[in-house]
């Protein structure tokens, strides 16, 4: 069934739209959950947790488009707060980690906190991103929106670990300069 | 913001790109090769076979003279009915034999393709974030090490697991192979200079013009190497320090 067909039972409150959604999706989102969590059981609350919200939010959303990136930020959103929770200490390590490496993608400025336009700043990033080759563009998004690690990355697109980490290096610098040139000083 | 915050920040990326992250997967170095091999494979039968059925056929006695048609005209009824054949050289008759290559007086030389064949000895470095140091004897790479470069080291390894050995081929080979690496594993930026220097030669590039002329030559092969990789190098020369 398609999306915009699934989104009509949650219209319609028909809760065969949830059987659906896990039938078509669930195998994805756990696998968000678990490489965030590390934990199948707590991947498996973050998914039900995710559908629940679903179920909630729409409508009025209405995610016709992109439903899978709908729940995806979700369940994204979910986990990553679970991991904060400190339920998990070396996920958690890991998640400091890429912190810090995030933190090098941001031009240092004066301006105060919350000045920045996060959308602007958001829609910017999203651009310089699509901009990419396919190749680093992957490896970008599967590091800082999937956070998966570089050993995962490197074995899911068949490269070599120095090469991610070279992809990365790259970008978060070229990122960093696009942000300066766009304006942003965060 | 800190790098908290934007993590969070990133949860609002573009759903497209989001999207095509979930189930992207680049096809594996090995899977390309093997796909490659077994389409050579499949291409070499196909192209073979006609030649493998007649020459099967012709040792195995099951094509003899014996099957050609019996309607065939004998040798003195066949021999009036073929032309004379003109002669394709001026001077020679039909039937008359070229002269053996000794006695025309054309020079005959080796087909090549390497813009290098016939430097000297002489030790050049490539840098961009990898340095490699290339040792060439007589128009052969004898020695590619890359000192204090980890990822140098990391991209010969690399090289040395796809069987593309730079030594013991050609300088040509080795640049484009070192320079392509550095391409793939996204060591550039735009307007990043690429550096190609002599570090040390022997007689043979002793003038300042066989010098250059070699630099220019690795550096026009790195340069139609950047532009079929769409990217935007600067490519400088150095001298002979001596």
């Amino acid at each position: 069934m398609n999306d915009a067909a699934i989104i009509d039972l949650y219209f319609k409150r028909d809760e065969q739209a949830l059987t659906l959604t896990e039938e078509k999706y669930g195998q994805k989102l756990r696998g968000i959950a678990f490489g965030i969590l590390s934990d199948r059981m707590m991947a498996e609350e973050c998914e039900n947790d995710t559908y629940l919200r679903a179920w909630n939010a729409i409508p009025p959303a209405s995610p016709k488009e992109h439903f899978f990136a709908f729940l995806a930020k979700i369940i994204r959103r979910l986990s990553i707060n679970r991991l904060r929770d400190g339920a998990r200490q070396k996920r958690n390590a890991d998640l400091v980690a890429l912190t810090a490496e995030m933190e090098l993608c941001l031009p240092c400025g004066e301006d105060v906190e919350g000045t920045v336009d996060e959308k602007l700043l958001m829609k910017s990033i999203s651009d310089f991103i699509k901009a990419l080759p396919k190749e680093q563009r992957l490896v970008f998004v599967r590091r800082y929106w999937y956070l998966d690690s570089v050993e995962q990355i490197a074995s899911r697109l068949g490269i070599g670990q120095s090469k991610v980490k070279s992809i990365l290096s790259r970008g978060r610098k070229r990122l960093k300069e696009h942000l300066e040139k766009e304006g942003f000083s965060v | 913001m800190r790098g908290e915050e934007l993590i969070d920040l990133f949860e609002d990326l573009d759903d497209e790109l989001i999207e095509e992250a979930a189930t992207a997967t680049l096809l594996p170095t090995y899977q390309k090769r093997r796909t490659l091999l077994v389409a050579c494979a499949c291409a070499l039968l196909v192209l073979s076979a006609p030649a493998f059925f007649l020459f099967s056929g012709l040792f195995k006695g099951s094509v003899t003279t014996d099957d050609l048609p019996s309607a065939l005209p004998s040798d003195g009824a066949m021999a009036s009915k073929i032309p004379e054949v003109p002669s394709l050289r001026p001077g020679l008759s039909a039937g008359e034999s070229l002269p053996p290559p000794e006695e025309s007086n054309v020079p005959w030389s080796e087909p090549s393709d390497d813009p290098f064949e016939g430097s000297d000895t002489f030790l050049l470095a490539l840098h961009m974030i990898s340095s490699f140091k290339i040792h060439v004897e007589n128009g052969v790479v004898t020695q590619v090490t890359a000192p204090d470069s980890e990822s140098g080291e990391a991209i010969l390894a690399e090289l040395k697991a796809e069987g593309k050995e730079p030594t013991g081929g050609t300088l040509e080979n080795a640049l484009v192979w070192l320079f392509e690496q550095m391409l793939e594993r996204g060591e550039h930026q735009e307007n990043d200079t690429v550096t190609l220097a002599l570090l040390s030669y022997e007689d043979g590039l002793s003038t300042p013009e066989a010098q250059k002329a070699l630099l220019d030559e690795g550096a026009d092969i790195l340069s139609r190497l950047a532009e079929s990789k769409d990217a935007v190098i600067r490519i400088t020369t150095e001298g002979a320090v001596d």
